[in-house]
């Protein structure tokens, strides 16, 4: 590979995320968001092994979501481009913020991931087991 | 014989294609393409050119030292060329199948798989460590057999190039005939996803002939669509997380391991082992997901589920 090609493959790299970009691939619409509970309820299901939901609970701003699971079990979903990306945590992982419920998943890159507009009260529906969050 | 280096040739064919890809996603579906998922995409296959090109001399130069001792003198006719695509194709599949099953082969494959989107430029998302993973190994025997070192790496660029268009969901189905023995997007679709049904399934490269002889091999099935990814998704589109996160992953766990056969283990046995059982294999992942089959039990729907609706990412149906 020449230092040509090199600077080619750059130029033909920013080239096409741009062109991505210019055509609102990925960020037109809804891509990525979580429309309902059982969007959120199916993405936990399919990405944890054994994971039985009992219930939902979607932020206001639809970027992320709680699904609460049988056996203790909990799971954070975040929008992630135009796809969702969810975390298994433990509820000692999750505290109330005034801005809504905010999960440390622990994982840097992952980032933390604040559930907007919902608060104890409507996680202590979804999970009545629960005696802190 | 020089050969020529078939890929360098294919790069503006491939960069034209994934344009004409994004248009066709931009008319279609628009969740097809993420702009910050391509461009980590088309950084790793640059940054794997790169790596390459750094390694390459070393790589040729260990295939020249197995050479010569070899057992057949093999020619260059062009029939020679065909038994040799054959050959390291078979070589691929089985680097492939161990790059899904040993951990530390896997370190350097999942760069490949990390991408939640399954289109062209996820077919450049490749990996910047292939060299420390030891990759090269499965095309000594090639060497050792006769075949010279220039005619494999031609024939494996040639392979390379193939395995390009098979990442898209624009094609679904090829002809029955051509599904029966190459492998197509339908086939490497079943690859990419995190279905349990799909998961380790259908490592081939240009012939899923392998995958249908030696048991690996899973049809992609209209009702249960693929969904991409590895199983526990990055969420991040960090281009230095993507390449190395399982190389970390494996330094950590080999750090906190009691014992030493614990410390090998985490670095041969299948991604996701642990001492403890405390994580999940593609294996238990397939066996949870038969038990709820065979109990008739049924993924979270609700009538009013947004699940329910056609699924618009879907490829479309057999064509042919």
């Amino acid at each position: 590979m020449t230092w040509l090609q090199l600077a080619g493959s750059l130029a033909a790299i920013l080239i096409l995320a741009g062109l991505a970009w210019l055509l609102k691939l990925g960020r037109a619409g809804h891509e990525g968001t979580i429309d309902e509970p059982d969007q959120a309820a199916e993405a936990a299901e399919q990405s944890l092994a054994g994971f039985r939901t009992i219930g939902a609970l979607v932020g206001d701003d639809r970027a992320a979501a709680l699904v609460a699971g049988e056996h203790g079990r909990v799971a954070v979903i975040k929008r992630h481009g135009a796809r969702l990306a969810v975390r298994e945590v433990r509820w000692e992982q999750v505290r109330a913020t005034h801005e809504g419920m905010l999960v440390e998943t622990g994982d840097r890159r992952f980032g933390a991931v604040t559930v907007t507009g919902i608060n104890v009260l409507d996680v202590r529906r979804l999970a009545p087991s629960l005696t802190s969050v | 014989m020089e050969l020529p280096d078939p890929v360098t040739y294919a790069i503006p064919a491939f960069v034209l294609l994934v344009a004409a890809e994004m248009l066709v996603a931009w008319a279609k579906d628009r969740r097809r393409y993420e702009p910050k998922d391509t461009l980590t995409s088309l950084a790793l296959g640059t940054g794997s050119t790169v790596a390459g090109v750094i390694t390459g001399g070393a790589v040729f130069a260990l295939a020249m030292w197995v050479w010569q001792f070899r057992l057949f003198n093999i020619g260059w006719q062009w029939w020679w060329f065909v038994v040799a695509f054959v050959l390291d194709d078979f070589a691929y599949y089985l680097f492939h199948r161990s790059a899904h099953r040993v951990r530390w082969f896997w370190a350097s494959h999942v760069i490949h798989h990390s991408s939640q989107h399954y289109n062209l430029s996820t077919a450049l998302r490749q990996t910047w460590t292939g060299f420390i993973s030891l990759a090269f190994l499965f095309r000594l025997p090639l060497f050792l057999i006769g075949f010279p070192p220039a005619m494999i790496f031609f024939v494996a660029g040639v392979n390379l190039i193939y395995q390009f268009w098979i990442h898209t969901e624009v094609i679904g189905r090829m002809p029955r005939w051509f599904e029966a023995v190459m492998n197509t997007p339908s086939h490497h679709r079943v690859h990419h996803a995190t279905n349990a049904r799909y998961l380790d399934r259908n490592y081939a490269g240009v012939f899923i002939v392998w995958d249908k002889l030696l048991g690996t091999f899973e049809p992609e099935r209209d009702d249960d669509a693929p969904r991409y990814g590895i199983v526990k998704n990055l969420g991040s589109f960090n281009l230095i997380w993507a390449a190395v996160h399982e190389w970390v992953g494996i330094a950590r766990d080999v750090w906190t391991a009691p014992g030493i056969a614990n410390k090998i283990n985490y670095m041969i046995r299948e991604p996701g082992w642990s001492h403890d059982g405390s994580r999940d294999t593609s294996a238990t992942i397939r066996a949870r997901w038969q038990q709820r089959l065979e109990l008739g039990e049924h993924a979270w729907k609700k009538p009013t589920s947004s699940s329910s609706e056609a699924d618009r990412e879907a490829a479309p149906p057999r064509a042919a």
